[in-house]
């Protein structure tokens, strides 16, 4: 018998927080015990459904307006940041003297780097479209020409976002549609986010296009 | 910052129980954040640092009584999204208790349970992001998942020791 296993090592190991030793010892005692990988199965739902719970009502467009208050702030700091190069920095003015040089290599970062920003930003819409594009069309794949179980990779060289995607049971729908449970792996570079993992269903309407229905579940 | 601002909205609707107070507590937070953006170290996490200013100026609302309370609405959400049948229906019960349940949370447990379940961030960031050691985090982050538990299934029927 191994040893106890309490629960907050139990959670821990959920939240991936365990030492790959300690891991392996908690996933020997699941083997074991049916409790105990009862109780982790739970845990896992219960992120799972918390994820679920606070991401769903979140998945349509980030409204306009809190975009417009980032662009027009860091609008705001370089129309200052160009008047007056000593901008927000009263401490420093101080110091003039000794500092004057370091200061103003600041304040041109500044604009450097909103300028960085800006370019950056356009950047990285495009690469978070192609991304989707390339993930729509690895979902369409997978569902219409693989079996359940058999992943496929996608992969967009441009951003580094890869991930796969693996259908996992076909039933149909009680409107008569043929739908798709699928796993979704998604490691986003472009969303400074590290990867997902998703659970969702789509159905095949009538002129034979995947449409994802439901995101049941989401793992980290 | 753009890139943030969907977890941003997430976890700020997870603090508020509310779109529109999130929406307007992402809002306060990103000013904050472009005002004092010098006192963000580079080469530190963007996200860790604003989940943090989110997160304080949640608190000051909450002191100065200006959040109207928890009042928990869910998103206009298309509910043709969802596969018709008994187990989608389910599944939108289950959430709206999952989110009802996490509204009802201590504000410090609710924090810890949306930034490590909904933002995937790790037990060392969290005590990073609300300041607090890490014995805390995982103790409330414990409370928490408990309290969820015995909303969603019942009260626990004993141990499960046989």
């Amino acid at each position: 018998m191994t040893r106890e296993i309490d629960d907050e090592t139990l959670m821990a190991y959920v939240d991936g927080e365990l030492d790959e030793a300690t891991a392996r010892d908690v996933e020997a005692a699941m083997a074991a015990s049916p409790d105990l990988a009862g109780t982790v199965r739970s845990l896992r739902e219960g992120a799972m459904s918390l994820h679920a719970a606070f991401a769903e009502p979140m998945r349509g467009q980030v409204p306009g307006c809190l975009i417009e208050t980032i662009d027009a702030g860091f609008a705001a700091r370089k129309r200052s940041a160009s008047r007056n190069p000593w901008y927000g920095r009263p401490a420093y003015a101080a110091m003039a003297a000794s500092v004057a040089v370091l200061i103003l290599g600041l304040g041109g970062t500044y604009v450097f780097v909103d300028r960085q920003v800006e370019q950056r930003l356009a950047n990285l819409e495009a690469a978070r479209a192609a991304d989707r594009d390339i993930i729509q069309a690895t979902i369409a794949t997978a569902l219409e020409k693989h079996l359940s179980g058999v992943p496929v990779a996608w992969r967009n060289p441009n951003s580094g976002s890869s991930g796969r995607v693996e259908a996992i049971r076909t039933f149909r729908s009680s409107a008569g549609q043929w739908c798709r449970e699928y796993i979704l792996e998604t490691a986003l570079r472009t969303q400074g986010d590290p990867s997902e993992t998703r659970r969702a269903i789509a159905c095949r309407d009538a002129e034979g296009r995947w449409r994802t229905r439901l995101v049941l579940t989401s793992e980290s | 910052m753009l890139a943030l601002l969907p977890r941003l909205r997430r976890f700020a609707y997870g603090l508020t129980g509310s779109i529109d107070e999130g929406d307007d507590l992402v809002q306060i937070t990103c000013e904050r954040a472009i005002r004092n953006i010098d006192t963000w170290q580079v080469g530190t996490r963007l996200d860790s640092w604003m989940y943090r200013i989110a997160r304080n100026q949640f608190l000051n609302q909450v002191r100065a009584g200006k959040t109207r309370g928890l009042r928990l609405e869910v998103a206009d959400i298309d509910r043709h999204n969802y596969v018709d049948g008994a187990r989608a229906m389910e599944a939108q019960l289950t959430l709206d208790a999952v989110r009802d349940l996490t509204a009802r949370l201590p504000e410090e447990q609710r924090s810890i349970l949306l930034l490590v379940c909904v933002e995937g961030l790790s037990y060392k960031e969290v005590s990073a992001v609300l300041d607090i050691p890490m014995g805390t985090v995982t103790s409330r982050l414990a409370r928490a998942r408990a309290a969820l538990k015995e909303g969603l299934d019942g009260p626990a029927e004993g141990s499960s020791n046989e």
